[in-house]
């Protein structure tokens, strides 16, 4: 081939190569998400990811609330990466690091401790959240054999029966619900219950009849208020109680050997 | 080099090789065996679904050296395709394009076969092994939307899953088979792609060289004429005949339909791929989800629908029965009639048959298009439950709610409005159904609702029927305070003997 016809035809592959990539079926690119350390980025993800169990504001979801500063102050970042990290084995709370890697998965954690750990909107307290924290201080991991069931189930009849009667023992239309129940411990963790008991859920209702924090008020048998507070020697009784109720944890076969 | 011509080299060597294998001789004897002369633009598309074929491979071949055929780097190889590969979208987009014209072109052979009665004597096997590729066909464009390893992708395995999981006795081995594992995962790519670019390709240009064989073998069948009947006794002689005093040679007169048909098919293809670009990947596989149903490509529409409108209690029976039954009466169907007249017009039963065949896949496949079924696949993660279904909850019915968002409920059911459209609003699902329905709902799926019987837990289950029997409509603020309905409810239930403390 001549040299002027190898000049023309790589002018004309040129041509068509750059025509080509005009064309209206070439798709877009994908325009990289937010990064989820950016404000938006962070929404982006708990809205893809979380809103759906935690809630659509990070509160008032059938998970406890994200939106809790006082909570985000409590848990160590570690503990709460790797909770979105690997998910809670045998409850509802799905690992993430199937489809988000770790670094990013992390960032995001960060973000939401930014975000939602000092704006004072925390449902778990007032304005100045920090002040009063629900949860007294008191360290929110739960530490797996620790407490004593049976001072446990004294306490539990003392500051929690006026709001949560024993299954069997309900008579009373005013009351939230069993803690008891065995198929509801089947499916939470102790920390979950250790949670609930430090922050409650005063996000659901801002009446005296929500779930309170540590710092209480309880209600007793009797069903009087009792304004005082848990110790975190009481909290690991509690969580012991219900616990033993439960059986062991990590749930047994029975989770999976289908429902009968 | 030696030689000073050429031209003179280059004969010889052919020729050479030509003495060795017969090479020459076969193709001169294909290229200008005489075929009928009434033969015309009807015979067009078996040429133009190989031609499409032959797209399939070049273009394909390209793709795997550029494609990752492993779960975590799937999605991201194309991305690259697309956005770095210089016309590497175009070159996906010809594929996608053109798999899609060859399965068109290859139904439109099917049926002019058909139509024309010319599977009849003496060309039974090569309908036989006609339906053999067009089976390889179909296989190949299933996996190769599998290759794109995005949701879709996902969604169409999984509606495999479920048609193989019913399988009495050997599903859960047959899923394991085709999954390579009991859910989808990396080693279900591995062995996808190992079908679409080894044992399918493979299975199909082995059994296209069978199909030409008898094709040239038997001839390329006259136009059905009226009155023309086709009896084995005597068929052979009259149409050796008949082709030998009026037929023209295959080259260059019935080719050129051929080129002309296949050239212009060409263009169109490539036209639309440069217009409308390639499939895909849409977001990518959560492989959490396997529940939901999937919406599989366009081809594969009817399926979809197919089993959206079957009455639950013969769903199981007609998906696998269905294929199995359907792909051995259309093999056996020269076996079943292989003489008689072929033309159309004294074949009102067949004719009918094909008609009421081709409207039933389009009114089908046009139902799976317009159709509200397809799940909402973030739903569970995403899609947050209205406050009032969250507030009043005992810890039992507020797990049961979680449990509704993480079985994926949420993909297929809305609650509040919100959530998947492709089974009912379940908002008041209280008002119809008592606790057992919903726990035999739940338990045992129907209706395109899958089973849950074996993937919950008895704890699970009882939470999520607390939940659900609390949804009631209006009266859902009475609930807490006051557990007691649903605890009543609890009691009467079978699985109240076995209630904890
Ligand atoms: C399918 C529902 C679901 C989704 C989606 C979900 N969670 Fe959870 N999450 C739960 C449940 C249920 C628990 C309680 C598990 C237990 O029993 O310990 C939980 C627990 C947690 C906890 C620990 C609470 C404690 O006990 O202190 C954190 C932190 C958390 N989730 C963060 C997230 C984040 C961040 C996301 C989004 C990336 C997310 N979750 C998405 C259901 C979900
Ligand atoms: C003033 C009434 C009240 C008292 C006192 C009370 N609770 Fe609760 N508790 C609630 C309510 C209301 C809920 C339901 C929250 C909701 O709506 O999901 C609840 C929920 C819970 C949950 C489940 C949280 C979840 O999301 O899974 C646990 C565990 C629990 N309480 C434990 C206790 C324990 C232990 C005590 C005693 C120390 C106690 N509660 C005292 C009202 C109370
Ligand atoms: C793949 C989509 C899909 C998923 C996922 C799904 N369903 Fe269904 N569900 C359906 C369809 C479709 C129907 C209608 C069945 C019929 O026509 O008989 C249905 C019906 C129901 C009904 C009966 C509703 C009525 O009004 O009769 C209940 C209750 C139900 N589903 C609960 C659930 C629960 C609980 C889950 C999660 C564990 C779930 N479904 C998951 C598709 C789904």
């Amino acid at each position: 081939m001549s040299s002027r016809a190898s000049i023309i035809t790589t002018a004309c592959c040129c041509f068509v190569t750059v025509a080509c990539d005009r064309l209206p079926g070439k798709p877009p690119i994908r325009a990289a998400a937010a990064a989820v350390d950016t404000p938006e980025g962070f929404a982006t993800y708990y809205a893809l990811s979380c809103a759906g169990c935690h809630g659509a504001d990070g509160t008032k979801g059938p998970a406890r609330p994200m939106r809790d500063a006082a909570y985000l102050a409590a848990v160590p970042e570690d503990s709460l990466i790797a909770i979105v990290r690997d998910g809670v084995q045998g409850t509802r709370m799905p690992g993430f690091s199937s489809d988000t890697d770790e670094a990013t998965l992390a960032r995001f954690v960060q973000t939401m401790r930014v975000q939602w750990g000092g704006d004072g909107t925390s449902p778990s307290g007032a304005a100045a959240v920090l002040a009063i924290d629900p949860a007294n201080g008191i360290a929110w991991q739960h530490v797996a054999g620790s407490g004593d069931a049976r001072r446990g189930a004294e306490l539990f009849e003392t500051r929690c029966v006026g709001c949560h009667p024993r299954a069997t023992t309900i008579d009373d239309r005013s009351t939230a619900g069993s803690v008891t129940d065995r198929f509801y411990l089947k499916l939470v963790s102790d920390q979950h219950l250790r949670t609930s008991i430090l922050f409650g859920r005063s996000d659901l209702s801002a009446s005296t009849a929500a779930m309170p924090g540590a710092r209480g008020p309880f209600r007793g048998a009797d069903g009087r208020s009792d304004a005082s507070a848990l110790s975190a020697a009481d909290v690991d009784d509690l969580v012991a109680y219900l616990s033993s109720l439960r059986g062991e944890w990590p749930p047994s076969s029975e989770t999976k050997d289908g429902a009968r | 080099m030696q030689s000073r011509n050429p031209r003179r080299a280059l004969l010889e060597s052919l020729r050479w090789i030509d003495e060795r294998t017969g090479l020459f001789w076969m193709l001169r004897k294909s290229v200008f065996h005489r075929v009928p002369r009434d033969a015309k633009w009807w015979y067009v598309f078996g040429s133009a679904t190989m031609m499409f074929f032959t797209v399939q491979l070049a273009s394909g071949i390209v793709l795997a050296t550029l494609y990752a055929p492993s779960a975590a780097d799937a999605y991201q190889s194309l991305v690259y395709i697309d956005e770095q590969v210089p016309l590497g979208w175009f070159l996906r987009a010809i594929h996608g394009w053109s798999s899609n014209a060859m399965c068109a072109m290859m139904l439109l052979h099917l049926a002019q076969v058909f139509l024309h009665g010319t599977y009849k004597y003496p060309r039974e096997l090569t309908w036989v092994f006609g339906v053999f590729l067009c089976l390889a066909t179909l296989g190949l464009a299933f996996t190769g939307q599998i290759m794109r390893w995005d949701a879709d992708a996902y969604w169409g395995l999984g509606i495999g899953a479920a048609i193989v999981d019913r399988a009495p006795g050997i599903g859960d081995q047959l899923r394991a088979i085709m999954l390579g594992g009991p859910t989808i995962s990396g080693a279900t790519l591995t062995r996808f792609f190992a079908l679409h670019v080894f044992i399918l390709p493979g299975a199909t240009i082995a059994l296209i060289g069978v199909h030409l064989y008898l094709v040239l073998r038997n001839g390329i069948s006259e136009m059905p004429k009226p009155g023309q009947i086709v009896d084995p006794a005597t068929y052979r002689e009259g149409y050796e005949s008949r082709v030998h005093k009026s037929g023209v040679p295959f080259y260059p007169d019935a080719a050129r339909r051929d080129m002309v048909f296949c050239g212009a098919m060409l263009i169109a293809v490539v036209g639309v791929a440069a217009w409308f670009g390639p499939f895909g990947p849409n977001e990518l596989p959560d492989p959490t989800n396997i529940h939901a149903s999937p919406r599989p490509d366009g081809l594969f529409l009817w399926i979809f629908a197919a089993l959206a409108l079957l009455p639950p209690a013969s769903e199981t029976p007609l998906l696998l029965l269905g294929p199995p039954v359907g792909i051995a009466l259309l093999a056996a169907l020269p076996f079943l009639s292989n003489r008689g007249e072929r033309a159309p017009s004294r074949r009102p039963l067949s004719v009918l048959l094909l008609v009421l065949i081709v409207t039933g896949l389009g009114v089908l496949t046009w139902l799976g298009t317009t159709s509200p079924w397809s799940p909402q696949m973030a739903a569970w993660k995403s899609t947050a439950p209205d406050v009032a279904f969250v507030e009043h909850r005992t810890p039992l019915e507020t797990q049961g709610l979680l449990e509704f968002q993480f079985a994926q409920c949420r993909n297929c059911h809305s609650i509040g409005g919100t959530g998947g459209k492709r089974g009912p609003d379940l908002s008041t699902v209280a008002t119809r159904l008592s606790w057992d329905q919903l726990v035999r709902q739940i338990q045992q799926g129907g209706g395109n609702m899958p089973a849950y019987g074996k993937t919950l837990s008895s704890a699970e289950t009882q939470a999520l029927v607390a939940f659900l029997s609390t949804l009631d409509g209006g009266t859902l603020k009475a609930k807490i305070p006051g557990a007691l309905e649903s605890q009543a409810a609890l009691d009467a239930s079978p699985a109240a003997g076995d209630r904890g403390p």
